[in-house]
């Protein structure tokens, strides 16, 4: 039997960013298991040193291609939070909506283009548009609607336009919302279908015990601000993410690390689910149960999964905001905002786990100290551990190197990094 | 994928094509997956050979080659060179391609260890001075844009698949906005750069009531001593103007012009502000 | 200047208008100034007459221009053939329109650009849109205060040109009958109008005086007119004031006689594409540009100059009378300062 494994992969594709595996196994026995994250760093949180807060959102945005407005959520709230400032339920409601279609566009992007290939024995999406052109056109359709609904909202799908401190420099056209709502409406069959299709992908069995960090919600199923919790039973406020992240640097990471009650947790849509899964739309929670996913799961791959169940979180949990927009007249879109001494943290969940954008600011309202803490970077060190699990796990089974690379590509992937975001 | 296309009566070679990103958020590249209605029909015009962030299948074999992203560290001069040797066409993606970026607001420290420490205390870390592609290979077309439009996109890749001279608007955003018939953003008290950014973005920001930042780098003849001007007389602060000015690098020489007279704040004394000439 | 109104004037109550307007929308297209939901005024294609909120008091944020010179337009598409591009001129029916609520500047510019869409070569584009349309016309009694039509000629009060000239004088409108068509609207509808008498025709001639008296700038066009055709206009002046453009184009696409446009061929795939006709501008550095890159007219300043010098002197010689129509817009939409009420005023300066 064959015994010994060398696996190398150099820049990771279908991942944002630059990372690389390397695992070597040598008569059964693990030598080596690596995850390593070269991308380079961009040092945002230097740069804003000295700007003024405005500036915040608008760069601390331009981080991550993907979720951007995420990000820009997360700094809005961050300022908001240092200088006092509530923003109004149509404000809330409004941010809430944008932050779903986002997540419904990464998960959509996550699921079909970068992950489906792996199960459907393809290395990218573009020969899956002869072989399943249905599949394709599925995804294409679900994507069209996110970002659509994206660009209606926030003025633009990639860096948002309209989101500021304070509000909205423009609100949507009512008309335009209620064209998004039965669209939503019209998207279930295609999410069922999804559900189908993700059902008879073989998902690989492993697991390993882990800690899942996410928010905690108290009325629903929760994407910005609130409480944070871990499955091991660690409860803290959103001013307190330092206790949470505890980041460290180390060799082989240009990104931080995090860890918690163990030497490492993991973030992202299994965790959120793990944390809140009673809050789930009745719904989803079905499909959850469908696809066999219920807490607590281990199983990393299951990160797949659990998008697909939150995909119809939001799309549900978006007709019923976009309800509530439209039961009232618009008031106005954005308030004005006094700069004052302080310091200020938003924590959002955005695609692939929680997100922390912190500062602390001069009287005159600039920016004195900086950080953000990415999904990703907190769960770098997650991975890391889980590719040592896989590898001790298929160590001795005789597997081909080429299987045992796809299975540790196909857990990276899992995570969905953000590895540009997560080194920033 | 459908038949060859021919134009003129002339078939159409797909040109092969390779995507690369340096540092960046890779925001430029997704927006090209961001393109559902169009996205099957471009990819039928070029064959992409190289794409890492969609596909796992890699070759050099590129004639044209889209690089997004600044260099900010020196394994990147080695890579941006081997994709240099390799593609016929480099085409700098994006912003932080064409002028830094972002990136380069970290130029403003002239002590580059005090940026390190200040995001990783004593680890080591390598970097360095933010860079545009242009300071070490040879750029054969830019596209401008944080993010990058994708229409205009398609239409410069179409125009070079089709062997047609690509051309940028010489005009200013200002303008564009004009014409979507918008509220001159100066008039609702917001600062905005349009009357001396280079169109071509259908003054997406503007139109969203955002001002504008920049990212497009200058408009040819771009008046920016007049714009200065006109922006106190409307009440914006020097600073104003240039956290917009500095904040993707097309203006950067002018930024640097204003940056000396600048208020410093106590903070950023430590590291000196001010941007080394590179 | 005589502005005592025609003996061939009626009245038309003010509460009979909207019953009138009804029976016109019945059978035109009807496009008026109408105040939207963020307040603004602009001439609008009013579908629902009792929705709209008519406002003749304001003068209109836009022109008639864009209904007759749409800002962009397709005047064909074409398919590339193995022999060479085959064009499909697009058919278009224009229904007929009515413009009601124009006011005198407004209405003087669509006479302007009659005459430049028809003087040598008739324009089918420009002539199938104006082709059918029926201009109602109401006069300024009370000019905002960037108005300077009193300095150009074209207002507060209209003489001749348009189809009805309406004029406010408080209950009542009086109406005086210019073209054909307006003359026809009268007889067809005569219920809605009763005989003018001799005291309102009085009024009418007590409103012009009051409304020429209200303009709040004397903006001395005559006399830059007069030193454009001596040649006298100091190169500073050009100079100062092309520094300070910014080469947005807002004042020529505000201008209602601002005419001048662009063509060009977009491809919509390898096998055919359209051919469009865009607003241009002369203050643009592309607008001269030629084929091999060549550009004859290359500084900053001679934009400017290839303006104002158009406006006020080489339409005075070509028509006897300049193509400004002193509405104003371009003074409210430049943010640099490079109107034409800025560059009439520096001339004056310079000449004192």
């Amino acid at each position: 039997m064959k015994l010994s494994c060398e696996v190398n992969v150099h820049h990771l594709t279908r991942v944002e960013g630059h990372g690389n595996i390397h695992i070597s196994i040598k008569n059964g026995v693990v030598k080596k298991a690596q995850w390593e994250v070269v991308e380079t760093p961009r040092f945002f949180e230097a740069m804003l040193v000295g700007k003024h807060w405005e500036n915040a959102p608008y760069v601390c945005g331009r981080i991550c291609g993907i979720c951007s407005i995420g990000h820009t959520l997360a700094s809005i709230r961050a300022v908001e939070n240092a200088f006092g400032i509530t923003p109004s339920t149509q404000t809330a409601n409004l941010r809430l909506l944008l932050k779903h279609m986002e997540t419904l566009q990464s998960h959509i992007l996550h699921l079909y283009f970068l992950a489906a290939p792996d199960f459907l024995g393809a290395g990218s999406v573009l020969p899956l548009a002869t072989t399943h052109p249905e599949v394709v056109q599925r995804a294409l359709r679900l994507k069209l609607l996110a970002n659509d609904a994206c660009d209606i909202i926030g003025g633009r799908r990639l860096h948002p336009t309209r989101t500021v401190v304070g509000g909205f420099t423009m609100l949507p056209e009512k008309g335009a919302l209620e064209k998004i709502r039965q669209r939503l409406l019209a998207s279930v069959p295609d999410l069922l279908a999804s559900a189908e299709l993700f059902k008879t992908f073989a998902i690989p069995d492993f697991s390993r015990e882990t800690e899942f960090v996410s928010l905690k919600g108290d009325t629903g199923y929760p994407f910005i601000g609130g409480g944070l919790v871990s499955t091991d039973g660690v409860v803290k406020k959103e001013h307190q993410y330092r206790a949470m992240t505890n980041e460290y640097c180390q060799k082989g990471f240009t990104s931080k690390l995090s860890k918690l009650s163990r030497p490492s947790f993991a973030v992202g849509a299994l965790a959120r689910l793990n944390n809140n899964f009673t809050k789930l739309h009745p719904t989803a929670r079905e499909i959850s149960k469908f696809l066999g996913l219920v807490p607590v799961n281990h199983n990393p791959y299951m990160g797949n999964v659990a998008q697909l169940v939150e995909c119809v979180q939001v799309v549900l949990d978006s007709v019923q905001l976009i309800d509530t927009l439209l039961g009232s007249p618009w008031q106005e879109a954005r308030q004005p905002v006094k700069a004052k001494k302080g310091e200020g943290v938003g924590a959002v969940e955005v695609p692939r786990g929680i997100l922390y954008h912190y500062y602390k600011f001069d009287k005159e309202g600039k920016v004195i100290k900086a950080d953000c803490v990415i999904p990703t970077s907190q769960n770098h060190a997650n991975i890391l551990h889980d590719i040592e699990a896989l590898a001790g796990q298929y160590a001795k089974t005789g597997k081909q190197d080429r299987e045992i690379e796809l299975l540790a590509e196909m857990l990276v992937r899992a995570y969905d990094p953000c590895i540009s975001c997560s080194v920033h | 994928m459908s038949e060859p296309l021919s134009y003129l009566g002339v078939p159409l070679a797909r040109p092969k094509v390779g995507f690369f990103e340096l540092s960046s958020c890779e925001g430029c590249q997704l927006q090209l997956l961001n393109n559902e209605a169009t996205l099957l029909d471009f990819l039928n015009l070029v064959e992409i050979v190289n794409f890492r962030e969609g596909m796992s299948e890699r070759g050099d074999n590129y004639d044209i080659a889209f690089v997004e992203g600044s260099v900010t560290r020196k394994d990147e001069i080695a890579r941006l060179t081997a994709i240099r040797k390799h593609a016929k066409i480099l085409v700098a993606l994006g912003s932080c391609a064409c002028f830094g970026g972002v990136n380069q607001l970290k130029n403003r420290f002239r002590d580059l260890e005090w940026v390190k420490k200040e995001v990783y205390d004593d680890f080591p870390i390598e970097t360095m001075e933010v860079h545009p592609l242009a300071d070490f290979v040879q750029v054969d077309l830019e596209i401008f844009g944080c993010p990058i439009k994708k229409e205009e996109v398609e239409r410069i890749v179409t125009d070079l698949v089709l062997g047609k001279t690509v051309r940028h608007p010489e005009y200013p955003v200002c303008m564009e906005c004009k014409a979507n018939e918008n509220i001159c953003l100066f008039e609702l008290g917001e600062p905005c750069l349009g009357p001396i950014t280079r169109a071509g973005c259908d003054a997406w920001c503007t139109s969203n009531r955002r001002g504008c930042w920049g990212c497009r780098g200058p408009a040819e003849g771009a008046n920016l001593k007049q714009l200065e001007e006109i922006m106190r007389t409307y009440g914006f602060a020097r600073e104003t103007i240039l956290d917009r000015l500095e904040c993707f690098g097309g203006f950067a020489s002018f930024a640097d012009t204003l940056r000396p007279k600048a208020k410093k704040s106590p903070v950023t004394q430590k590291a000196t502000a001010g941007r080394k000439k590179s | 200047m005589v502005h005592t109104a025609a003996t061939d004037s009626h009245l038309l109550k003010k509460d009979h208008l909207k019953g009138f307007l009804r029976k016109l929308a019945k059978e035109y297209r009807l496009v008026a100034p109408v105040r939207n939901r963020h307040g603004d005024v602009l001439f609008t294609v009013i579908d629902d007459l009792d929705a709209a909120e008519i406002e003749l008091s304001e003068p209109p944020q836009n022109s008639l221009k864009q209904f007759f010179l749409p800002q962009q337009e397709q005047l064909s598409t074409y398919t590339v053939t193995p022999e060479g591009y085959d064009f499909h001129p697009v058919q278009a029916t224009i229904p007929p329109t009515i413009y009601f609520g124009v006011h005198p500047c407004d209405l003087s510019a669509v006479l302007y650009m009659d005459v430049v869409f028809s003087r040598r070569q008739r324009d089918p584009f420009y002539l199938r849109r104006r082709h059918g349309s029926v201009l109602i016309g109401v006069n300024c009694n009370s000019p905002s205060p960037n108005c300077f039509c009193n300095a150009t000629g074209s207002g507060p009060f209209l003489e001749m040109g348009s189809d009805l000239q309406l004029t406010d004088l408080g209950d009542r409108f009086l109406v005086e009958t210019g073209r054909a068509p307006g003359q026809a609207l009268i007889e067809r509808w005569q219920g809605f109008f009763s005989p003018s008498a001799d005291k309102d025709r009085a009024a009418h001639y007590q409103a012009f005086l009051e409304a020429r008296g209200r303009f709040s700038r004397q903006v001395h066009v005559e006399q830059a007119i007069r030193q454009l055709e001596a040649d006298t206009v100091e190169e500073k002046i050009w100079q100062e004031l092309s520094l300070r453009c910014q080469d947005c184009g807002g004042c020529a696409y505000l201008c209602p006689t601002c005419t001048c446009f662009t063509i060009s061929d977009q491809r919509l795939d390898a096998a055919s594409g359209r051919r469009l006709r865009s607003w241009d501008a002369c203050t643009f550095a592309g607008f001269t540009a030629m084929a091999g890159d060549h550009n004859p007219v290359q500084a900053k300043t001679a934009a400017i100059r290839q303006r104002f010098t158009h406006k006020l002197r080489d339409d005075v010689r070509l028509n006897g009378r300049p193509s400004c129509v002193g509405c104003g817009r371009c003074v409210s939409i430049c943010f640099g300062g490079t109107d034409i009420v800025r560059f009439v005023e520096r001339v004056c300066q310079g000449s004192l």
